[in-house]
């Protein structure tokens, strides 16, 4: 799927997610990279705002899988794997996990967000690394992390963007052939919360809450609840139970 | 289920004509439903009625009994048995979704909705996104039209291939 990575990299863009589409539009390959120091609308979930001092990572990744556009979510997954497989060079890999379906997480904290959109017959992987600096993440209720929180050396930021997309190409590609088979088991030891309570934010005020026993075959969430058994969750916000219950409360009132 | 008036026995006896004309093409073809419209007549054919697959899908609807109770009559995701694409009352022109995910009628929470029922949109216009493990799926209008039919609501847990919206 992807024979060569093509890298562009830019100062300053609104998102490099707005670059990616026009270069769709211009019929970009699969493997098309698009790189800015600094983004003045990073966006996240929701249209959440991703603040983009310069300093940390910032990509658009443009692919054209030959999977069925309905295993397309699980690249996802795979995507937020690589990311931790090569955080692992720089931090003691026992303290990375990945929060479903794709926060990549450092003793619990959030060091990077990956959004995922498709446009046209394309999807446009949008990741953002914080590398040295740790943006307050609005709207979220989850503390952020920098890579150079927890690193011993300088990390040099194109090395890392060169060593996360060789391994990125890599698993796209065999993920590609094979679906999200060879990526089950890698992604399930490094979940956070599995057999943990949680609570899942589904959509502003709704949630539910239940045991999360790891992931189905195509990546969606297994959430074992009392009242209604094992489901299968396909979106939403993870959050440890307790908080989360505290927060319902006060919803009430 | 003509809205035009009746003015005169002639135009009843040409509605009626027409929709003779219709069933018998509903017969030939095997279609379930017709919309017939022009500056006269607007004609409506069904032969099941129309329901919206969500009205269908009662499991997925209980409400998770421990989650919070001010939300207890929203849908869930939850994945649901039945493959609503297989409900003959959805016209086969129906736009369906790509993918198992979640739908959403806004482009964030609170925002104005994509469209509404009855809106003229444009082809390519974004009519709801599907999400699935956070890829963001826009679903778009194939041609201009007229939004005749929302199946789905804010926050709803869809299947691969459930109809979404009717466009004509």
């Amino acid at each position: 799927m992807i024979s060569q990575l093509a890298l562009s990299v830019v100062e300053k863009v609104s998102s490099t997610s707005d670059l990616a589409r026009l270069a769709i539009d211009d019929n970009a390959a699969s493997g098309t990279v698009i790189q800015a120091h600094i983004q003045t609308k990073g966006r996240g979930r929701n249209n959440r705002v991703w603040h983009s001092p310069k300093g940390n990572l910032y990509l658009s990744v443009i692919i054209t899988p030959s999977q069925p556009q309905q295993d397309w979510p699980g690249v996802s997954l795979v995507v937020s794997l690589a990311l931790a497989k090569t955080l692992g060079a720089y931090i003691e890999p026992s303290r990375i996990s990945l929060k479903w379906p794709n926060d990549v997480l450092v003793l619990d904290q959030k060091i990077a967000g990956i959004l995922l959109e498709v446009y046209h017959q394309a999807i446009i992987i949008g990741i953002g690394v914080n590398l040295t600096k740790t943006p307050k993440v609005e709207a979220q209720n989850w503390p952020a992390t920098a890579l150079s929180d927890h690193s011993q050396e300088p990390v040099d930021s194109d090395d890392f963007r060169d060593q996360f997309l060789s391994q990125l190409k890599d698993d796209l590609n065999l993920w590609d052939k094979e679906a999200l088979t060879p990526f089950i088991k890698p992604w399930t030891d490094m979940a956070a919360f599995l057999d943990e309570n949680i609570a899942l934010t589904l959509n502003q005020d709704q949630m539910i809450y239940g045991r999360f026993r790891g992931i189905h075959a195509n990546g969606t969430m297994q959430l074992e609840t009392d009242s209604d058994g094992m489901l299968s969750i396909s979106a939403g916000d993870v959050t440890r139970a307790r908080p989360a219950k505290r927060k319902a409360e006060q919803a009430k009132h | 289920m003509s809205k035009a008036p009746q003015k005169t026995s002639d135009a009843v006896d040409e509605r009626v004509r027409l929709i003779r004309e219709l069933a018998k093409v509903m017969e030939d073809t095997g279609l379930v439903e017709i919309d017939l419209e022009d500056d006269n007549v607007s004609v409506h054919l069904s032969k099941t009625g129309t329901m919206a697959p969500a009205q269908m899908m009662s499991p997925m609807m209980a409400a998770p009994a421990p989650a919070a109770p001010h939300s207890a009559a929203a849908p869930t995701p939850f994945e649901t048995a039945k493959a609503a694409a297989a409900d003959k009352s959805v016209p086969d022109n129906a736009i369906t979704s790509p993918m198992v995910g979640t739908a959403y009628l806004a482009p964030e929470p609170g925002a104005a909705v994509f469209i509404k029922e009855g809106d003229n949109i444009k082809a390519g216009q974004t009519l709801l996104i599907i999400e699935a493990m956070k890829v963001m799926n826009p679903i778009t209008a194939p041609s201009a039209g007229t939004v005749r039919q929302i199946l789905v609501d804010d926050g709803q847990p869809v299947e691969f291939g459930e109809p979404l919206v009717v466009i004509d």
